[in-house]
């Protein structure tokens, strides 16, 4: 029973590939592009943080909770996760753009290297985690209390490696294997 | 044979010697020799059982049946051959690409295999026809899933003819091992769809080959880029996404 549903499995998977690859081809026959490389289709293209700033400063909130209108208030902070996941969707696509990029460009290169390519769609992929991962957390509890929460992250993260640090110090360098000009002594 | 089944296979019959004929016209022989050696392999295969059915005993077209049956799977290999040769041939590095991709997954194929026989050697060492045909089958549908893989994730464009062998060979591979499966899985029970299912999927194929073979259509030609280009492409990919990720960390932070 293993073996069928395995093959079956491979089967269904081929077919639907070749299905989503025979859409694709048509849809990419117009927008043929065999044209050599430009560095300036690298540069990294990014929403202004000065723009996230703005939408997720706390005045406009507290502003909105003064007036005493919880329907105001539900709609300022609707429209904050709004621009947040906006915000968020921009990002990605760059990222989107940006390997289909390399990948268009390398699938001609002598040298391609795969696991240089395995490492690339790994650091992509890590990239998309965490995409998803913020995602989630402006959707499930919005966009400021997804700040606040990612601050005592990093003020926890932060006195985490202070303490390390001591640690290390009071240890002592003596106890510490150091490396001289011969190696480990 | 009923009336609706003769018509089927006729018209299977009919379109694979257009598709030979045509090719011969257009000199796509010399072009795809692999795939145009199968398509004579088929040819010659439906003549024989044609020829069987007419004047040998059902136990005879029955040996026949299998025969070429068999003969057809091992052939299928040849498209699966032509069709990593016709679109890797301009991509050097995409070559060792999937050469690292089809070891690992034959690796992992022999793998199963020496489990399988690990438990029960003397059992799984004599599978039936249908399993053996449908295990050869399995080996070229993961063959083409890498391929298919490979042509999405970097986008290779494809020239009619090929794209036509890979779309055409690929969903008729699809169809017969579903089918076989099904009949190995459950046995005569689902014979009745199981010959219907094969039968439209060759014929499906046959037609995209028919369009797709109809004239010479080459693979786009791209120029190609040399190690150094390659590194530091590899290098800006792998900056911008530090940063980013970067961006998208520390903006969060007030």
């Amino acid at each position: 029973m293993m073996n069928f549903i395995i093959i079956i499995s491979i089967s269904v998977a081929l077919l639907y590939f070749l299905w989503v690859a025979a859409r694709r081809s048509a849809s990419d026959s117009a927008v043929h592009s065999d044209h050599p490389w430009e560095p300036a289709e690298y540069l990294v293209r990014l929403p202004p943080r000065a723009l996230l700033d703005r939408f997720l400063s706390s005045e406009d909130v507290e502003y909105a909770a003064t007036l005493h209108s919880p329907a105001l208030l539900r709609r300022v902070v609707r429209e904050r996760r709004r621009l947040a996941v906006a915000w968020l969707r921009q990002i990605r696509r760059e990222a989107g753009r940006l390997y289909r990029l390399h990948l268009r460009t390398v699938r001609q290169a002598e040298g391609l290297i795969p696991a240089a390519e395995v490492k690339l769609a790994l650091a992509a992929g890590s990239f998309l985690a965490v995409y998803v991962v913020l995602m989630g957390a402006v959707r499930l509890y919005g966009p400021l209390r997804t700040r606040r929460f990612l601050e005592s992250l990093q003020t926890l993260a932060n006195t985490l490696s202070n303490l390390g640090g001591r640690i290390a110090e009071s240890i002592g360098p003596g106890l510490v294997p150091q490396s001289d000009a011969r190696g480990v002594s | 044979m009923g009336l609706l089944s003769t018509a089927v296979w006729w018209a299977g019959y009919l379109l694979i010697v257009f598709i030979a004929c045509r090719a011969w016209k257009s000199k796509l022989f010399a072009k795809y020799p692999f795939f145009f050696g199968y398509i004579s392999l088929v040819l010659c295969s439906e003549s024989v059982r044609f020829f069987l059915l007419v004047v040998a005993s059902k136990k005879t077209y029955g040996i026949g049946f299998w025969i070429t049956e068999f003969l057809g799977a091992i052939g299928g290999f040849a498209v699966t051959w032509e069709v990593y040769v016709q679109i890797l041939a301009p991509y050097q590095g995409l070559r060792r690409m999937t050469k690292a991709v089809v070891s690992l997954v034959l690796a992992l194929v022999v793998a199963k295999a020496l489990v399988e026989l690990g438990g029960s050697p003397l059992r799984n060492l004599g599978p039936t026809t249908v399993e053996l045909e449908r295990n050869l089958r399995a080996v070229q549908a993961l063959l083409l899933l890498a391929i298919v893989g490979i042509v999405m994730h970097y986008a290779v464009p494809m020239g009619r003819n090929v794209q036509s062998m890979l779309m055409g060979y690929g969903f008729y591979i699809g169809c017969h091992v579903i089918a076989l499966s099904f009949r190995s899985q459950f046995g005569y029970s689902v014979d009745t769809w199981r010959v219907w299912l094969q039968r439209l999927a060759y014929l499906a194929a046959l037609t995209v080959w028919c369009g797709g073979m109809w004239s010479y259509a080459p693979n786009p030609v791209q120029h190609t880029l040399i190690d150094a280009d390659y590194e530091r492409i590899s290098e800006r990919t792998s900056r911008a996404f530090g940063r980013l990720r970067e961006h998208v960390t520390q903006s969060w932070r007030s």
